[in-house]
């Protein structure tokens, strides 16, 4: 509940966001040199994709149950 | 969702079962673009793709996940109980996803070489485009009416699961393109 | 509280959702002929060729979309939801508009209780249709030859009894589990009461766009409408489609419900391993149902995009391929086979030691082979492909998974039958109907393997044989099953007894008619009957065979007419019915009967194990004196004319 966990929390989504924007870069140019590579593509895809659901939509609150509430 | 008498001890009960539900449905959905992700490569392969812009397809790309990472960023802030950081971050959030619908249903849609009925191809490509930009639309929506709620001021540091909501959902569209993008832009290469 | 007794038609929801979908039909439809209109394309055609029915087909289809969302407007379900929008509170659970009586069911209530009910009544009145269906083609097909109706009419009239009773099936489905779900894991409802009532309305419209495809040129496709042929059908193709796709949303939406009531509101000290069987097979239907039908809905669509605007995904001339939807469609559509039947085998597993007075045999191992039947269940689908063009490779695997199913089904079995081993059984109607289904599904499942072994099923691959073999399965594992458990809970339900004597007639006529119908269905194929076809080569030497599978439609008919006359005098007129008439150890029956409008007013522990039937000690802590005494203090309130304001405002 205080400013510092807050900053982190913040931290957390910008570092994503960052990881996002590189992998998306690599996609594209793998897409304009090598189309044909389609496994590291998906390989990208899902590890992109494994980022959104822990940190931006917090699958681990789902089994957290009724006692550990709020703040990640 | 009808929970202002509830006490706090309630309230959290309750916002675990609906985060559940929530997540159930998103399963559920996930699904359907599942499906759609196979007809594509059952049909051509990871061959051949769609001819489209490149350019286009990047930039509604990262303007999905800048939207996503604003979404996040007025999460949080709603968590922390920073009422003013949730509007600016969220106002910024629907912005972005009114201009992925436009670079989508807009832009690609209008500069598309051929219609839905031209082949398979093109049908999977506005399908999928479809179905997904349905979903930022419904997205967007859901985005509004918590916003317009929040103005009211319903929400509060330790209430606010519709904010979680719209957001988690606004991160699943984001997912789905995830791996549409690759699928529909990236693999392969158009027929000649 | 309103005054509801003189309150005009347009109080009962029902209506005014009717109403409101007419409204919002014409609407859709004037919407998008205006944009027809716009853009330059013909608006009204009347071609007896082809589209005779007014509207372009686009038309129709938005009409049918938006009066399916009018209706749901229309009805109130909706109203919760909007008001949230605009940032109101509700009560947690409003008052139902009539606070009794039957109109009670033909408006919202987010009772889990009046929900089950509409859920059940709307499913017998479905299946009824859909076995009214079946008599009209059963009669065309007692002889050789075309005499009562035209091969067209006969194709849309066996393809509607396909769909209409699936329909029927997952509203019975439904009415199971919303029914016993709660009450048996000691919730007062329904995890989400909103979605639930939701759930159940979407089925009214579904219901309505299915039936009316009958008047819209009907559709020749049988239920799975497999394109190229869909894609080509009549109008009335369009209104399957959507029907359907609707009656799938509700199962979608019901099977969230369920899932997350069960995770989330169990009593105290009901682990997993504790809970009623029951509530294990409803869990494990509502996986399936919560993920392979968005299949069915997805391949639906992608049909009726390819009629409405032309894609080609099914279509070999464009890139397509039919066999795409095939593989989507079976995704969902074999296993919602289990869908179907795991509900009524959690009945007979429910039932039997209630009975016997006699433990579940092997709780454990019957509980996780539910979930062993779904999970293999979503790796068999392509056994309904083997002559389908598919690549040959694809065939050993699926016929091994599919042979794989026997396995936990096996379980079940040898469960049931070491279940009755040494049991002290009594034949009480539900129980007959639990022993009928045993028998039924057992030649359901052994009438199975020949279909999964390719070089058989080569043979066998639409023939007869596969239409005794589904209907032994669906009669043993739904039908019979159902009507067990509406006997066994009636009291529960409604407060009063059935008659017993007519229950048993119910029985002793639907056994015997459904074993000569089965069997005589799987001896016509055998001889070489095609099904789906509505006339035959009396050379084929089975006219004797299709008259006595006729003859007994009439008669499994008759006997549900009996069962429904039972029900219907029983709850106005039966016996006041005892609190637990069964001697059942499940928490719903220490409720009094009817139960009460809030279930259990106290929070109550699991303190035993569920089946310890013949064993001391309870499985739950309730005390049923407690509530029956609480009833005897108010006799007043003793009937369904409880006020629900205490309920409401705490």
């Amino acid at each position: 509940m205080n400013e510092e966990q807050k900053t982190m929390a913040l931290q957390v989504g910008v570092t994503v966001l960052i990881l996002l924007a590189a992998m998306t870069i690599g996609e594209y140019f793998i897409g304009l040199f090598a189309p044909y590579w389609w496994a590291p593509l998906m390989a990208i895809a899902l590890l992109k994709a494994f980022y959104i659901v822990r940190d931006y939509m917090h699958i681990g609150r789902v089994f957290a149950g009724d006692e550990a509430e709020e703040h990640s | 969702m009808s929970t202002g008498t509830l006490s706090i001890a309630d309230y959290h009960k309750k916002t675990v079962t609906n985060r559940l539900g929530l997540w159930l449905f998103i399963v559920s959905d996930a699904f359907v673009f599942a499906g759609l992700f196979i007809a594509r490569f059952y049909l051509y392969g990871a061959g051949v793709r769609p001819e489209l812009s490149q350019i286009v397809g990047l930039i509604v790309t990262s303007i999905l996940v800048l939207s996503s990472f604003f979404a996040n960023r007025g999460e949080v802030s709603m968590a922390y109980g920073d009422t003013k950081g949730y509007f600016r971050n969220t106002l910024i959030t629907i912005i972005l996803g009114i201009a992925f619908l436009i670079g989508v249903v807009g832009v690609e849609w209008q500069i598309a070489p051929y219609g839905p009925d031209h082949d398979a191809l093109w049908s999977l490509f506005y399908t999928m485009t479809g179905f997904h930009a349905f979903h930022v639309l419904t997205g967007v929506i859901f985005l509004v009416i918590v916003y317009r709620n929040a103005r009211k001021g319903l929400y509060t540091a330790e209430r606010h699961f519709p904010v979680e909501a719209a957001a988690v959902y606004w991160h699943f569209v984001d997912v789905v393109w995830v791996f549409f993008y690759p699928a529909l832009y990236l693999i392969g290469l158009p027929p000649i | 509280m309103k005054d509801t007794q003189k309150a005009g038609v347009f109080s009962i929801g029902l209506v005014r959702g009717l109403i409101a979908m007419l409204i919002g039909f014409l609407t859709g439809a004037a919407f998008v002929s205006l944009i027809r209109l716009i853009l330059g394309l013909s608006v009204w055609t009347w071609n007896p060729s082809g589209n005779q029915f007014g509207f372009a087909e686009s038309a129709w289809v938005v009409g049918a979309i938006f009066g399916a969302i009018a209706f749901m407007l229309g009805v109130g379900v909706l109203s919760d939801w909007l008001k949230w929008m605009n940032g109101q509170q509700t009560a947690e659970h409003p008052a139902d508009a009539f606070a009794s009586g039957w109109k009670r069911y033909l408006s919202v209530s987010f009772d889990h209780k009046a929900i089950g009910v509409q859920y059940g009544v709307t499913s017998i009145v479905v299946i009824g249709l859909a076995g009214i269906f079946a008599l009209i083609f059963r009669t065309e097909l007692a002889q050789p030859g075309m005499q009562l109706l035209t091969l067209e009419r006969y194709n849309t009239i066996m393809s509607l009894h396909g769909i209409v009773m699936i329909v029927g099936i997952l509203l019975g489905v439904g009415a199971m589990s919303n029914y016993l779900v709660p009450l048996m894991i000691g919730a007062n409802d329904m995890a989400f009461p909103r979605l639930n009532a939701f759930a159940y309305w979407i089925n009214v419209p579904a219901a309505v766009i299915l039936l009316s495809s009958y008047f819209l040129g009907g559709f020749d496709t049988g239920w799975t409408g497999y394109p190229p042929l869909s894609a080509k059908a009549p109008l009335g193709m369009d209104m399957f489609f959507l029907g359907v796709y609707f009656a799938g949303l509700s199962s979608i939406l019901g099977s969230l419900n369920v899932i997350a009531t069960t995770i989330r509101l169990r009593a105290k000290g009901m682990h997993y391993f504790r809970m009623p069987i029951f509530v294990w097979t409803a869990l494990a239907t509502a996986v399936i149902g919560l993920t392979a039908t968005q299949l069915i809905g997805l391949s639906f669509q992608m049909v009726l995009f390819e009629r409405v605007f032309g894609m080609g995904f099914f279509a070999p001339d464009k890139g397509g391929n039919p066999i795409l939807f095939q593989h989507l469609f079976w995704f969902y559509s074999h296993p919602a086979v289990y869908v179907f039947v795991l509900t009524g085998l959690g009945v007979i597993s429910e039932l039997l030691p209630v009975f016997a007075r006699k433990p579940l045999f092997g709780y454990r191992w019957v509980a996780l082979s539910s979930f062993g039947i779904a999970l293999v269940g979503f790796l068999v689908w392509a056994h309904h492909m083997f002559t389908s063009g598919m690549s040959p490779y694809l065939r050993i695997p699926f016929m091994y998974s599919t042979l794989l199913v026997a396995v936990p089904t096996g379980v079940k079995f040898f469960s049931w039958v070491a279940t009755i081993w040494e049991g002290k059984l009594s034949f009480e109607t539900p129980m007959l109907f639990v022993l009928g289904a045993i028998s039924i599904f057992l030649l359901g499942g052994l009438s199975g393997p020949p279909n999964a072994t390719v070089a058989t099923d080569l043979h066998l691959q639409d023939t007869y044989w596969i239409v005794g073999h589904f209907h032994a399965t669906m009669f043993g594992g739904f039908v019979f099953p159902f009507f067990a458990a509406i006997y066994y809970w009636f009291p529960k339900i409604t407060g009063r007894m059935y008659n017993e004597k007519l229950g048993k007639l119910h029985f002793f006529l639907m056994l015997p008619g459904f074993y000569i119908q089965s069997l005589s269905q799987m001896q016509a194929g055998l001889l070489g009957m095609r099904r789906r076809i509505g006339d035959y080569d009396p050379a084929l030497g089975i006219n004797l065979q299709q008259l006595l599978i006729t003859i007994a439609a009439f008669v499994i008919f008759f006997s549900v007419v009996i069962a429904v006359v039972n029900l219907i005098y029983s709850a106005r007129r039966g016996p006041i019915a005892a609190s637990n008439p069964w001697r059942s150890r499940s928490p719903e029956f220490m409720l009094p009967s009817p139960i009460p409008q809030h279930n259990y007013e106290h929070a109550f522990e699991v303190v035993g194990e569920p089946y310890d039937y013949g064993i001391a000690g309870a499985y739950v802590s309730i005390d049923p004196d407690r509530y029956i005494a609480k009833e005897e203090e108010q006799p007043a309130a003793g009937g369904a004319v409880t006020s629900p304001t205490g309920a409401t405002t705490d």
